[in-house]
């Protein structure tokens, strides 16, 4: 191969992007001739510099402090979203607690009684079934182990599409009342179950499991999933976030 | 049964690699997490800078648009669908900033024929240039050296016109591969190697005697590889 072959190739050599033959073939060439070394050490040379320099930019920025408070002034620059405008929900919430105001003196005794029995009858039930409804709450530190019927009906977010998240699922069981073709779907990591949604199974193989408390609604849990960085220890635990 | 206040987890090992990282907190920044977005913006905050300062060779000019950079980012954060890895989308955002600073600069000024001749020399920031070398026990020589020698990149980079000065910055500096250059900034392959070739030409020019050895850079014939 010539030295004008060559020299069109010595870019691309430097720079790793040149496949594997043509690559060998460079570098037996600039081994044998002197001008095409000379010519590689100048690109070489200027790579270095130029790098060299920005990087040293760099460092005298940080050392010079340049970026302290960097973050708190990008933050007081952020459109944050505003709040929500009043949904259809809200204001029919308004109006039925403006007609409980209205009703309650005649509501109340007759709701407070049905209460009573609605308690009684459920302490009856819940006595017959077996140990997995006993209602028992997750505290932190528990371990997740996957059991379908553990786990409790929740709301959240919409199932988001899968962006190619590795390993980890769940089944949803969404209610019929839905029509949904789908009643029980899949989500890979990073789903958050959508509303009355309740998870029958869930497996993940890596990554946290993380139940918690939707904000908008502290007696509803949701699930997410995430994946952590490497465990040194390299054992299974569970820990409280 | 609840989780009332609660939460718990299933930790186990994993592999971790950065653009998975980036996918974690790209995502949670999009559903509104402050603080994954403040990770995303500490991870990348010097780099680009590094970038801004490799266009517009100013440091003050620089960090304000590396903030500017983050605000747009956060802003059209919800429009990055992951077709790309985060960096390259980061990496066009930052490329385009700078070109509307510089766009934006010359409107003020004497029209300047950006068509990379030789002795085009733009006015160049002469306040202090960072030293290259961090040897605690150089010489006055070699830091003068050094010195000159940062001045003279930088007047040679001003010489550049600006979608050279691009691909020189995104390959020189962050070592970007010639598809992930292409992708940044929206063209070929071809086009980068192209412009990273007639960059490189009027660099070598620029800087022959150094490169050559018959200037020193203050640290050796050698210079430090770069990415």
């Amino acid at each position: 191969m010539d030295c004008a072959h060559i020299r069109e190739r010595l870019e691309s050599y430097l720079d790793n992007e040149l496949p594997e033959e043509a690559s060998k073939e460079v570098t037996s060439h600039v081994d044998l001739c002197a001008g095409c070394a000379a010519e590689l050490r100048e690109l070489s040379r200027l790579r270095g510099f130029v790098h060299a320099h920005y990087e040293g930019v760099a460092e005298a920025a940080e050392r010079d402090g340049l970026f302290d408070g960097f973050w708190e002034s990008v933050e007081s620059q952020l459109e944050l979203p505003a709040e929500p405008e009043p949904g259809i929900w809200t204001q029919l919430a308004a109006t039925v607690e403006a007609w409980w105001r209205r009703h309650s003196n005649v509501l109340v005794p007759a709701l407070a009684a049905a209460g009573v029995l609605a308690i009684m009858v459920g302490l009856t039930i819940s006595r017959s079934e077996g140990p997995n409804d006993e209602g028992a709450v997750l505290e932190p530190n528990s371990v997740a182990r996957g059991a379908s019927d553990e786990l409790p009906p929740f709301a959240g977010p919409r199932l988001m599409a899968d962006k190619g998240a590795p390993k980890g699922v769940a089944e949803a069981d969404r209610p019929a009342v839905r029509k949904d073709p789908l009643p029980h779907r899949r989500a890979p990591e990073g789903m958050v179950a959508k509303n009355d949604t309740r998870i029958v199974y869930y497996e993940v193989d890596c990554g946290i499991v993380l139940i918690d408390n939707d904000p908008r609604d502290p007696d509803r849990p949701t699930i997410v999933w995430h994946f952590l960085p490497d465990d040194e220890e390299g054992d299974e635990k569970a820990e409280a976030i | 049964m609840n989780t009332r206040g609660g939460a718990y987890v299933y930790h186990c090992r994993l592999e971790r690699g950065l653009e998975r990282d980036d996918t974690i907190l790209v995502e949670r920044s999009q559903r509104g997490d402050q603080a994954a977005f403040r990770q995303l913006v500490e991870r990348y905050q010097r780099k680009v800078y590094s970038l801004a300062y490799g266009m517009v060779h100013n440091p003050e000019d620089s960090l304000e648009l590396a903030q500017e950079v983050f605000i747009k980012v956060h802003r059209y954060l919800g429009n990055f669908q992951g077709s790309s890895s985060f960096y390259t989308w980061l990496y066009r955002i930052t490329m385009n900033v700078c070109i509307d600073f510089l766009r934006k600069e010359r409107k003020g000024q004497a029209a300047v024929d950006y068509d990379d001749q030789r002795g085009h020399h733009e006015e160049v920031n002469q306040g202090e240039f960072p030293l290259v070398s961090s040897v605690a026990t150089e010489t006055p020589e070699r830091v003068q050296s050094r010195r000159e020698l940062g001045e003279r990149i930088e007047a040679a980079m001003a010489t550049l016109s600006e979608k050279h000065r691009e691909v020189i910055v995104l390959r020189e500096i962050e070592g970007l591969s010639y598809s992930d250059i292409a992708e940044a900034l929206g063209i070929k392959k071809g086009t980068v190697m192209s412009r990273l070739h007639h960059a490189r030409q009027n660099l070598q020019e620029e800087l022959r005697p150094y490169l050559q050895g018959t200037e020193t850079a203050g640290g050796g014939d050698e210079a430090q590889a770069g990415g």
